[in-house]
């Protein structure tokens, strides 16, 4: 069989504390931790994990193995805070796995969000280019889907409006429209099919069908 | 098929592969810079000219009218104007770089692609503005009768020398700010006090000849004298050994900036 995803011994770990601090961990803040901890080593240099007085480790994903065939779907569902995310942040390279490793074959694309890199000071015509480049379409692509892209955001007459003046419909709109004209081989997509009104919904599952029923030619 | 493999520490040759791949993200990010820069200015493009115009008005004043300090035959608003554009250009790599990982950390936590072009478009920015403020020089120039010689031909390469300082000090603070906010208070401090510090105001022939090699530590200082050495004749003359080190000191930062930018940039989209 030809596993396109082939994901081995897959692991995330993430030192919270220094996480939940946001903002707060200053350059003061992690000298005072490493004075402390050579402290603590001086009085106990035996004592194992001096690390543990404020951090604490957090494995969001351990031992993850699976394989994805050539044409075939896969879901993957959870409580909040199963690792549902760092799984697809790890796939689309965001972020690099602790242990384990993952092969991909083809071209990848990831929608964790829609309208990524979208600036509220250019004009929508701008930022389907920006996005677009962002998404990873070449130039050459964004042109050629451009007319495209206007039809299916339906916003034609907005197209040189700075998108700061668009409702936030429209912005959404315009965000999965680029998303929507992707090409890729292999396509990751955290919950980004929830957006805009209803008759957008309906358009949007259209669009997911088409990408399927290619997929099954 | 092209084949990827996600896996703990990636390997420098698939770095360069990738910002081969990348290049495209490169030059709509740059052109996103410039598009935005002056969007919802009155003045737009103009600002490029008077900024730097009225720093060059004031250093004047204060360095030439005030102080009285000596500029040799050379008039004194050419002399500022010429280390204007370089510390300008510098000042304002620096401070774009260093807070553009944060700036774009939206993009950072949600898709991939070689960080490093982040701080490195803040480049082609600057560059635009250096070109159009470089009106004011040859303005000034025309207006003393100022020629400059085939020595001018050098100004590429000084602005090379001025972009790799800038960078490799802009590679550093970014990565550093994505874990440490710290640096981006440190940043105005560094483009305040370095237009002091360094021989804008003034000719760097003032500083005496036992501290100038410590002087030029500065990677800026090689710079400033550069452009004053290519651009006003036999008015100015470099100081070779000081100049040396100025290289010297402005690859050094760019390497390890960039070494240090590409150790720590597996980690940004976790700690940003």
């Amino acid at each position: 069989m030809n596993a396109v995803i082939k994901a081995e011994n897959l692991g995330k770990k993430y030192i919270i504390g220094h996480q939940k601090q946001r903002g707060g961990a200053t350059l003061r803040d992690s000298m005072a931790h490493t004075a402390r901890g050579i402290w603590q080593r001086v009085r106990h240099p035996l004592s194992p994990n001096r690390e543990s007085i404020d951090l604490e480790e957090l494995w969001a994903l351990k031992d993850v193995n699976f394989e994805v065939q050539e044409g075939e779907r896969l879901g993957i569902i959870g409580p909040n805070g199963a690792g549902k995310s760092t799984l697809l942040k790890i796939l689309s390279r965001i972020t690099e796995p602790t242990t384990g490793k993952v092969r991909i074959k083809g071209r990848v694309s990831s929608l964790l969000e829609v309208g990524t890199g979208f600036h509220p000071e250019l004009t929508g015509r701008e930022n389907i280019f920006l996005n677009g480049a962002i998404l990873g379409m070449t130039r050459q692509e964004i042109k050629k889907k451009f007319d495209e892209i206007v039809a299916f955001a339906e916003l034609e007459k907005f197209l040189d409006t700075p998108v700061k003046r668009y409702s936030s419909g429209m912005y959404v709109r315009l965000a999965f429209a680029v998303a929507a004209h992707l090409e890729p081989e292999i396509l990751i997509v955290d919950e980004v099919l929830a957006v805009g009104d209803a008759s957008f919904q309906k358009n949007a599952w259209e669009r997911w069908r088409m990408w399927h029923r290619k997929d099954e030619r | 098929m092209n084949e990827i493999i996600i896996e703990p520490n990636k390997s420098l040759k698939r770095f360069w592969q990738e910002l081969w791949a990348y290049r495209e993200l490169f030059y709509f990010l740059a052109w996103k810079d410039i598009l935005v820069r002056y969007k919802q200015t009155v003045i737009g493009i103009a600002w490029s000219v008077i900024r730097p115009l009225l720093s060059m008005v004031i250093l004047t004043v204060i360095f030439g009218g005030v102080a009285k300090l000596p500029s040799g035959n050379t008039p004194y608003p050419i002399l500022v104007c010429a280390a204007i554009l370089p510390w300008q250009f510098f000042s304002s790599i620096l401070t774009l770089s260093g807070n553009s990982l944060v700036a774009n950390r939206n993009m950072i936590t949600k898709v991939y692609f070689p960080r490093i072009i982040i701080p490195s478009t803040s480049m082609v920015v600057s560059f635009v503005d250096f070109l159009i403020a470089f009106v004011i020089l040859a303005a000034l120039m025309l207006w003393y009768g100022f020629w400059p010689n085939l020595k001018i031909l050098v100004l590429p390469a000084l602005l090379l020398l001025a972009a790799l300082t800038s960078l490799g000090a802009g590679y550093w603070i970014g990565a550093l700010n994505v874990k440490y906010r710290d640096f981006q208070h440190i940043v105005p401090f560094i483009v305040r006090f370095g237009l002091y510090a360094s021989p804008v105001g003034f000719s760097s022939s003032l500083v005496p000849e036992k501290w100038r090699l410590l002087y030029s530590l500065n990677p800026m200082v090689g710079v400033i004298d550069g452009f004053r050495w290519a651009l006003l004749g036999k008015e100015a003359s470099l100081y070779l050994p000081g100049f040396l080190v100025s290289i010297g000191l402005a690859i050094t930062l760019f390497i390890t900036g960039a070494l240090f930018f590409t150790k720590t940039e597996r980690k940004f989209a976790d700690i940003i």
